[in-house]
């Protein structure tokens, strides 16, 4: 590929595509275009893709009449391909989003407001916890995303492969630093080439689960919510744990960043503590079924306690779709259709609608690891858990603070002067740089 | 025989259609010129490019012109918000923007290093292969195949099998005693992979360096080899002068294609450019700041850059074959 044919493309794209944007009102489902075809995008594994396939080919099968075009692809390069269309005004009618993600699409006009829809009953959302819809609520009061899979991070223990070498199991309840007190202690159980636990100092969401257990968050108004201190002692942390042997070497926790889960050190039996989230676990198990290595269970983040947040995969309608009264009932179908959860088995998240989730628990045919996720989901909903939106603009932090940390980790600078450098850019780019 | 028939009639006509306009009224249509076969050749020209045409008008040209007009706003995606901001996005660039001189530094680094090394390799398997040996044919399709698999999501795997922690090189170097280290993994030595990827696939500058050397008269070794010229001497005095014009073409193409060489570095980074930012290619933060950013604008001004360096790179390139590149009726 060559990239300034492609850059002045986009260019070329942009200014051929000056349609019309998005509509501030909510229509109703009287008031939308309902005539044409309707493509369906969204993002995830080869598994995960063949089940949402499935889904909609159910749908299909009673919507005869609606012409349907699958537009799956992997997350990274689903984003890519959305900024495009969403540039030439040529969303899918019924496109995926993610709570990180999806700030940028409803401030730029791409998506139509559904509250409309929602009103007059196309869209049933009754059944989803007042929290988690609400928290999907944009600034300008509007709703565009309906939640279709909720996940969380949190803690990964690989138990057994702890017991193999003789070591005790950390305390589930406390934070990271417990978890890196206890890896220093631990390291000397296991061999060379396996670490007590994942250097995390790259991982932002695991920052935000320390700054939360510091009672700080990400992101404040307009600016980072967490300080130059809470920062340099997050890298400290995970310098300490690297320099002490209990995280693997900076060469090799560069190497597997960019990795899927399932070829991660954590599904090679090298590490015995680290993270993710909760719907890469399946991924994570099969690896280490294959050869194996342990068990992997999820434990609630180490916020030391504050309620953690949780994301979640929504369902959009484009502001540019000619087929909007369609694609309201695909999501409608989607999210209320008990069938669907046990297709979908939790691959695109666990369901949003609490009367499917508590179908699935009493379901023989559920795995026990699922019903174990759905249990540990309600607690943090109990405990005030929210979906966790981005601000628009933030996106790209997610490499960002692996740079500076990299650079920690690496003798290139201080942990003082990367997390001073983190913030300038973090609030640069809330600014809108 | 009918563009003679056509030529004719048409002679014809011109000649009464003259007429028939000075007369005014005439129910006759004024016949046109009869076209010179100059004017059908030039026609039937114009007739084949116009695919061409088409294309560099309404996929090249047009696509251009509108990111240079986009470098000057703050496009985003949305033209409900887009402000006409003059040069700020490019002193946003060269001042505030903490990752473009590090890509800069990456870019040239990579160019600098990378394409002289890949050209004396792809120069020095050609030669080895202008030879004539056996199944030339058999050996030419094998070096060339790395230049087909060269920028595939396979490579970025096969990379970390050779690289990696517990790769291939690492395995190699065990046997000898020697510690390695994850190569792919280090700031210090990730770019050196991208380098390696980049000789790795020489197969098209091999394949135009061996055209070259086929068309060296063998009559000028024959010539330097009675007067007592040796191996290494043939090469320098008679190889290099007479291929100095391809030297020429696949070193601007090199260059050129080493300041956008983007795929390699995306597959095999995972497209963030790390480690610590050290496969930070700019063409890499430039697709970080349009698509992963939504900043359209400030894209469309990095790669107007990125034209203009590339250009000076050129100019600079073919400036200096003033004084290497010989071609065979200079005087």
């Amino acid at each position: 590929m060559r990239l300034p044919v492609a850059a002045a493309s986009v260019g070329a794209l942009a200014l051929l595509a000056a349609c019309s944007g998005g509509d501030d009102d909510a229509p109703s489902s009287d008031e939308v275009p309902s005539e044409g075809p309707i493509a369906i995008t969204w993002y995830g594994s080869d598994a995960r893709n063949a089940a949402v396939q499935e889904v909609i080919d159910n749908w299909s099968s009673e919507n005869t009449d609606v012409d349907i075009t699958s537009q799956p692809t992997t997350f990274d390069s689903y984003w890519d391909r959305v900024s495009v269309q969403a540039a030439a005004d040529n969303i899918a009618c019924v496109a995926a989003m993610q709570s990180r993600y999806q700030a940028r699409y409803e401030e730029r006009d791409s998506l139509l407001p559904l509250d409309g829809l929602i009103e007059d009953g196309t869209i049933d959302v009754s059944g989803i916890p007042e929290a988690v819809l609400e928290s999907n609520r944009n600034d300008d009061g509007n709703l565009y995303v309906i939640p279709y899979g909720i996940w969380f991070e949190g803690a990964t223990l690989n138990v057994p492969r702890m017991e193999e070498f003789g070591v005790t199991p950390p305390d589930a309840d406390g934070s990271w630093t417990d978890y890196v007190d206890w890896a220093i202690e631990a390291q000397d159980s296991f061999p060379d080439d396996a670490w007590a636990i994942a250097d995390r100092g790259d991982q932002i969401t695991q920052f935000q689960a320390y700054a939360m257990g510091e009672g700080e968050d990400l992101y404040g108004d307009g600016e980072v919510g967490f300080s130059q201190e809470t920062l340099t002692s997050w890298f400290e942390l995970w310098t300490r744990a690297v320099d002490e042997g209990a995280a693997p070497p900076p060469e090799v926790n560069a190497e597997y960043a960019g990795v899927p889960t399932s070829q991660s050190l954590m599904a090679e039996g090298r590490i015995m503590v680290g993270s993710t989230g909760d719907n890469n676990i399946s991924d994570i198990q099969i690896a280490l079924d294959q050869n194996e290595l342990g068990t992997i269970s999820i434990v609630r983040s180490p916020t030391d306690g504050v309620p953690q947040v949780v994301g979640a995969n929504g369902w959009s309608i484009a502001a540019n779709c000619e087929n909007v009264a369609d694609s309201a009932s695909f999501i409608d179908y989607f999210i209320n259709t008990p069938e669907n959860a046990l297709i979908l088995e939790t691959q695109t998240g666990l369901p949003p609608v609490t009367s499917v989730l508590e179908g699935m628990q009493e379901n023989p045919d559920v795995s026990q690891a699922i019903k174990d996720r759905i249990t540990l989901y309600f607690d943090l909903l109990d405990q005030g858990a929210t979906v966790d939106i981005w601000p628009d603009g933030t996106q790209t932090l997610v490499s960002q603070i692996a740079t500076n940390y990299e650079e920690v980790a690496f003798g290139q600078t201080s942990p003082e002067d990367a997390a001073a450098s983190f913030i300038e850019q973090a609030n640069a780019a809330l600014s809108g740089f | 025989m009918i563009d003679t028939d056509r030529s004719s009639t048409g002679g014809t006509a011109s000649g009464t259609g003259r007429t028939a306009g000075s007369s005014g009224g005439s129910s006759r249509r004024p016949a046109r010129k009869p076209w010179t076969e100059a004017q059908r050749s030039t026609a039937a020209g114009y007739a084949f490019l116009t695919p061409w045409l088409v294309g560099f008008f309404g996929i090249t040209l047009m696509p251009m012109l509108a990111s240079l007009v986009l470098s000057f706003t703050n496009f985003s995606g949305s033209f409900r918000n887009v402000e006409w901001i003059g040069l700020e996005n490019y002193r946003l660039m060269f001042t505030v923007d903490p990752a473009f001189w590090q890509s800069v530094r990456v870019t040239f680094a990579y160019v600098l290093i990378s394409v002289p090394i890949m050209l004396v390799f792809a120069l020095a398997i050609a030669t080895l292969l202008n030879k004539g040996i056996a199944m030339l044919g058999l050996y030419r399709t094998i070096f060339y195949i790395p230049s087909l698999l060269g920028t595939s999501v396979a490579v970025a795997v096969l990379w970390r099998f050779v690289w990696g922690e517990t790769g291939l090189l690492n395995g190699v170097l065990s046997v000898v005693g020697i510690a390695g280290r994850s190569w792919i993994g280090h700031p210090d030595t990730a770019l050196f992979t991208i380098m390696v990827l980049n000789v790795w696939t020489f197969g098209a500058p091999m394949i135009i360096f061996l055209a070259g050397l086929r068309q060296v008269p063998a009559d000028l070794y024959e010539a330097a080899a009675l007067d007592g010229a040796g191996r290494w001497q043939r090469f320098l005095r008679i190889t290099l002068p007479s291929i100095s014009p391809v030297i020429l073409f696949n070193g601007i193409l090199s260059v050129i294609g080493g300041f956008q060489a983007f795929t390699q570095v995306y597959v095999v980074s995972g497209g963030d450019g790390g480690p610590a930012g050290s496969t930070l290619f700019y063409t890499l933060l430039l697709y970080q700041r349009a698509f992963g950013e939504l900043r359209f604008g400030y894209a469309s001004a990095m790669a107007w850059v990125l034209l203009l360096v590339i250009g000076a790179a050129t100019a600079a390139v073919f400036a200096s074959g003033r004084f290497w590149v010989f071609y065979g009726d200079e005087k």
